[in-house]
């Protein structure tokens, strides 16, 4: 596939809109659902896609071949989510102890049958600031330090999005559970 | 350090999500709308080299222009400076000594003629000559009395021979020999006063 995509690349550096669509498609099924999981709707996911695509394609012969062109192009897009809602998203000084993080506790029960678009539609509820250091957080692999820095917060007020973020996700999942039982009871 | 549930919860969380597998049914209409913003962004690239460029076109001819012009005016400035030294430095070129030469030519000539139509009576020639230098110099007072009346060879320079030669197209005398008649002229003013 590495091989396919590196054709399709040398097709974009020389402007062949066939090769561009090739690898917009491709992108578009790898790729989108990182602007999924950061946007609320998919209108502003392929708006933020689009945007990080053009991007791509303009910024193409800036590609060294150091990595895979796929996570180069990953790093574009999540980049793209970051400067879009970086601005928008209002930051609440929190603080939260380690005691208080440490009392979370999940049972692993809850993630019995949830279908991946019902964790799309959760994540995508959650509130603004504390989807982004989630998403940076889980999906990314930051610390806190570099989501500190990245969002211009402090550590603790990182933590505090975290720990909010999961909380929301476990009520979610066990109401989501209720629901499922309930149904099932019926 | 994070506890097992938020370990369990995480780990979730990202298998879920990156195994998620967007709806494609509008890829081809959203690739559509990249395509035409490709399109516009190389013809805003376009647009943007030729106004560059028309501007450099410009701008480069021009600047040389300005730079000649300058540099222009400030040889000129150099060559209008009449300074003394530079009047002397002047007179000894090639030209001037062509133009003077000419004038020596001129003044045989006018001699030789004054000689043959000359009377007898000197004295009265050289009151005549004396008188008439001052206000009207006569073309054809002889060399020797020229020579012995100062300013009378700067006068006949200033009125007879020189306008002629500035009068003519061909030998046009430098700005200098011009200069050089007009101080002889004032000269000449001096020396009527002298001889009245």
């Amino acid at each position: 596939m590495e091989e396919q995509l590196l054709s399709y690349l040398e097709g974009c550096k020389k402007n062949d809109s066939r090769y561009q669509e090739l690898f917009y498609t491709y992108c578009f099924k790898q790729l989108m659902k990182i602007c999924l999981r950061y946007h609320r709707n998919y209108e502003d996911a392929t708006a933020s896609f689009n945007k990080a695509m053009l991007t791509v394609f303009t910024k193409i012969h800036q590609y060294r071949k150091e990595g895979s062109i796929t996570g180069w192009t990953s790093k574009i897009i999540t980049n793209t989510c970051l400067n879009e809602l970086r601005n928008s998203t209002a930051f609440e000084h929190k603080e939260i102890t380690e005691a208080e993080m440490n009392s979370f506790h999940i049972d692993a029960i809850v993630f019995g049958d949830i279908t991946q678009k019902e964790i799309l539609n959760i994540v995508q509820e959650l509130p603004e600031a504390s989807k982004l250091v989630f998403n940076l957080f889980v999906m990314e692999g930051f610390t806190h330090k570099n989501i500190a820095d990245t969002l211009n917060i402090s550590i603790g007020t990182s933590k505090w999005h975290l720990n909010n973020a999961r909380t929301i996700l476990k009520e979610k999942f066990y109401l989501l559970q209720l629901h499922e039982s309930n149904s099932h009871a019926k | 350090m994070q506890n097992k549930s938020q370990k369990i919860l995480d780990a979730f969380m990202r298998d879920r999500l990156d195994a998620l597998e967007p709806d494609t049914s509008l890829c081809g209409a959203s690739f559509n709308v990249v395509k035409q913003q490709l399109v516009n962004e190389r013809k805003r690239k376009k647009y943007l080299f030729f106004w560059w460029f028309a501007v450099l076109l410009f701008l480069v001819p021009f600047s040389i222009y300005l730079f000649n012009s300058s540099f222009v005016d400030a040889s000129m400035e150099q060559k209008s400076d009449f300074s003394p030294t530079n009047t002397h430095e002047a007179r000894d070129s090639n030209k001037s000594e062509t133009a003077t030469n000419k004038v020596n030519a001129e003044l045989r000539n006018d001699q030789k003629s004054a000689v043959q139509n000359s009377g007898n009576d000197n004295d009265e020639k050289f009151f005549n000559n004396g008188l008439t230098s001052s206000q009207n110099p006569d073309p054809k007072a002889s060399f020797e009395d020229n020579k012995t009346l100062p300013g009378m060879a700067d006068s006949i320079l200033g009125k007879n021979v020189l306008t002629r030669l500035l009068q003519s197209d061909s030998a046009k005398p430098p700005i200098e020999m011009r200069l050089h008649a007009d101080s002889a002229n004032k000269k000449k003013e001096d020396s009527v006063y002298i001889v009245w």
